[in-house]
C-alpha cells in the first residue's frame, strides 16, 4: 500500500440523517486536494471522520495502509494527520514561536529539536517579525498562517483545512495561496481544502471532491469540474451555464454561495 | 522606618506563602477548572510526614525533601485513583470526588494519628532574630522569603523553559486542541497534579512551622486562603495567584498591625469584606485573564 490518507465508504448516521453515503476519497503525500459543495453537504462531517472526532457508521479510514477508523483524534494525530477548524484555534496566551513550537512537542520532540522545527518553519513563512509577539495580537490570516505552521511542526504528512480562507480579505487570502502552494513538495505533506471561495480552490487543487447532500457526486481537475453539469446545478450554480467564468467566481451566480462568502467574511 | 521594614519583611513573608497555596491550587485549576478541595490535606499529609520523621535523626532538610515528595506523591495517587475514573464526567462528579479524597485523607489522620494537634519540632533558631544593619529581622522569615522566592524562580522557569511547562500553559489555554497536536492528556494532568503537589509540600513546611503544629484540619485555612487569593488575584493566570497571594498577605499583616486591639478578633471579617470590594469593582480579579475578557457578550 503507498502512502496515502484513504477514506473507503464512508456512512454517517445523525439520528436518521444520512449525512454522509458510501463517501471514498484519498489524499496522496503530494497533491492538493479540494473538498467542495454546498452548505450542509457533509465536507466538516467528512473531515471529523477522518480526523477520528468522529466515528463513522460504515467504511474505514486508513494512512498508509493502516486502519485507523477506530483510534482517538490524539492517535490520529500521531499517525501524522493533523487538521484546523473554521475557527482558528491557536494557544492565545503564549506567542507565534511556542505556538509552532507546540506542534513539534506535540509530535513527542525533544524541546531543543522542537525549538529548531518551529524557527526552521518561521524563517520559512519570513514570519520572523511575528516570532514573540502574542498570537492574540496578530491579525487574522497571519492567525490563520501560525496554525498551519503549527500543524507543520507536528511533521504530518496529511492535513486537512477546514476553510483556512474564512475570514480573509483578497490580498490575504491572495498570500495564504502562495503559501499553500509550496507544502506538499517542502513538506512531502497532502492538503485536504475545504473552501468556499473558489478563485482560491480552482487555482490550488491539483483535484477536486465534489459533495452533495453527503454523496460523491463529481472528482477531478478543476476543468472537469467546472464543465460537469451535475456539479454546476448542485454547486456551482445553475445559471452559470456561461461556463467557465462565472464557474471560476460562482460568488456572482450563486445566491447560497454568495450570502456563505459574506458572512465569513463579515 | 524600623516598623515599614518590619511590616514589609512580615508581609512579604506571609505573602509568599499565601503566593504559593494559591499557585498549587490554580495548577490544577487551569488545566481541570477543578478547585481541588482535597488540596489542603496536601499540606497536612505533608506536615504529618514531618511529624512522624521527627524522632529519626534525619537533618531537618531531608525531612522537609521527604515531606515534599510524599505531598507530590499523594497528589498523584489522588489523582490516579480518584480524579481519573470520572473525568470524562461531569464537573460535578470531579467536585464531588475532591470533597470525598478530602474527607478521607482527614479522617485517616484522625483515626491513624490523633484528633488533637501534634507538636512539630521546628528548629529553635527560627524563633531567634538576627541583626541587620540595626533592623531586627526574625530568621523563620528569611527561611519563608528565601525558601518562597527559589520556589518562584523554579516554578517560573519550569513554566517558560521547559517541554513540560509550555505544555501545562498550553493546556490550561486550550487543552483539546493540545491533544489534536499529539499530546497525551494523562501525562499533562498527572504533571500538574505533581507540580500541585511539590507546592503544598513547600508552602506547607513553610506554613507548618510557622503554627508549630499538625492536625487533621490544618489544611482547611491554606485551602480557603488560596481559593480566596485565585478568585481575587484572576483565575486565569499564574500571575494571579501570585498576587492574590501578596494581596491577601499584605492585608492580613496591615489589619494586624492597624486594627485596635478589640477588633483583632474581626480580622478575618475585614479581610473578607475587602475582598468583597475588590471584586465588586473587579469581578474577573486583579489580575485580568484572556477568557475573562472574551466571555463577556
Amino acid at each position: 500500500m503507498s502512502e496515502r490518507l484513504a477514506a473507503d465508504g464512508i456512512v454517517m448516521n445523525f439520528a436518521g440523517l444520512r449525512a454522509l453515503d458510501q463517501v471514498s476519497l484519498s489524499l496522496g503525500r503530494h497533491e492538493i486536494v479540494g473538498l467542495i459543495g454546498p452548505n450542509g453537504s457533509g465536507k466538516t462531517t467528512l473531515v471529523n471522520v477522518l480526523a477520528g472526532a468522529l466515528k463513522p457508521n460504515a467504511g474505514s479510514v486508513r494512512i498508509d495502509g493502516e486502519d485507523v477508523t477506530a483510534f482517538p483524534p490524539r492517535r490520529i494525530a500521531r499517525h501524522g494527520l493533523v487538521r484546523t477548524f473554521q475557527t482558528v484555534r491557536l494557544f492565545g496566551t503564549m506567542s507565534v514561536f511556542e505556538n509552532v513550537q507546540l506542534g513539534a512537542l506535540g509530535a513527542g520532540l525533544r524541546r531543543s529539536k522542537a525549538t529548531t522545527i518551529a524557527n526552521e518553519l518561521i524563517e520559512l513563512f519570513e514570519i520572523e517579525d511575528l516570532r514573540d509577539v502574542s498570537s492574540d495580537a496578530l491579525s487574522y490570516g497571519q492567525k490563520r498562517i501560525v496554525e498551519i505552521l503549527r500543524s507543520l511542526a507536528t511533521g504530518c504528512k496529511y492535513l486537512l483545512l477546514d476553510e483556512p480562507a474564512a475570514g480573509l480579505n483578497e490580498e490575504e487570502s491572495e498570500h495564504l495561496l502562495g503559501q499553500l502552494t509550496s507544502i506538499p513538495e517542502k513538506f512531502g505533506c497532502g492538503l485536504l481544502i475545504i473552501d468556499h471561495d473558489m478563485n482560491l480552490i480552482m487555482r490550488l487543487c491539483h483535484r477536486l471532491h465534489v459533495l452533495n447532500q453527503g454523496k460523491t457526486i463529481a472528482e477531478g481537475t478543476a476543468d472537469e469540474i467546472r464543465a460537469n453539469p451535475t456539479v454546476v446545478e448542485a454547486y456551482l450554480g445553475s445559471q452559470a451555464t456561461a461556463g467557465a467564468d462565472a464557474a471560476a467566481n460562482p460568488t456572482a451566480a450563486n445566491p447560497t454561495a454568495a450570502n456563505h462568502t459574506v458572512t465569513e467574511r463579515s | 522606618m524600623d516598623g515599614v521594614l518590619q511590616f514589609i519583611l512580615n508581609s512579604l513573608s506571609l505573602g509568599s506563602v499565601y503566593a504559593l497555596f494559591a499557585l498549587g491550587l490554580i495548577m490544577v485549576f487551569g488545566i481541570l477548572k477543578l478547585v481541588n478541595f482535597a488540596y489542603g490535606e496536601l499540606i497536612m499529609v505533608a506536615g504529618y510526614t514531618w511529624f512522624v520523621l521527627q524522632g529519626t535523626l534525619l537533618p531537618l532538610v531531608v525531612v522537609v525533601l521527604v515531606a515534599i515528595v510524599v505531598a507530590a506523591f499523594t497528589s498523584v495517587v489522588t489523582e490516579r485513583v480518584a480524579f481519573r475514573p470520572v473525568r470524562s464526567n461531569s464537573m460535578n462528579a470531579m467536585l464531588i470526588t475532591s470533597f470525598a479524597v478530602s474527607t478521607l485523607l482527614q479522617n485517616s489522620a484522625l483515626v491513624f494519628v490523633s484528633p488533637r494537634a501534634r507538636a512539630v519540632d521546628v528548629p529553635v533558631f527560627f524563633h531567634t532574630n538576627i541583626n541587620l544593619g540595626g533592623v531586627q529581622i526574625s530568621v523563620s522569615n528569611v527561611v519563608v522569603i528565601l525558601v518562597s522566592t527559589l520556589t518562584l524562580i523554579g516554578l517560573l522557569v519550569l513554566m517558560q523553559k521547559t517541554r513540560l511547562g509550555i505544555t501545562l500553559r498550553a493546556a490550561a489555554d486550550d487543552f483539546r486542541m493540545l491533544q489534536l497536536l499529539g499530546v497525551r492528556a494523562d501525562q499533562v494532568i498527572v504533571s500538574a497534579f505533581a507540580i500541585s503537589g511539590v507546592l503544598a509540600g513547600i508552602a506547607g513546611f513553610l506554613w507548618i512551622s510557622r503554627i508549630g503544629s499538625v492536625s487533621p484540619t490544618v489544611g482547611m485555612a491554606p485551602l480557603l486562603i488560596a481559593l480566596i487569593a485565585i478568585v481575587v488575584g484572576g483565575m486565569n493566570s499564574l500571575s494571579g495567584a501570585i498576587v492574590g497571594g501578596f494581596f491577601l498577605g499584605t492585608l492580613t499583616i496591615a489589619l494586624q498591625l492597624l486594627l485596635p486591639q478589640d477588633m483583632l478578633a474581626f480580622r478575618d471579617a475585614v479581610i473578607f469584606a475587602v475582598v468583597i470590594l475588590v471584586l465588586v469593582f473587579r469581578p474577573q480579579g486583579i489580575v485580568k485573564g484572556r477568557f475573562a475578557t472574551e466571555r463577556i457578550g
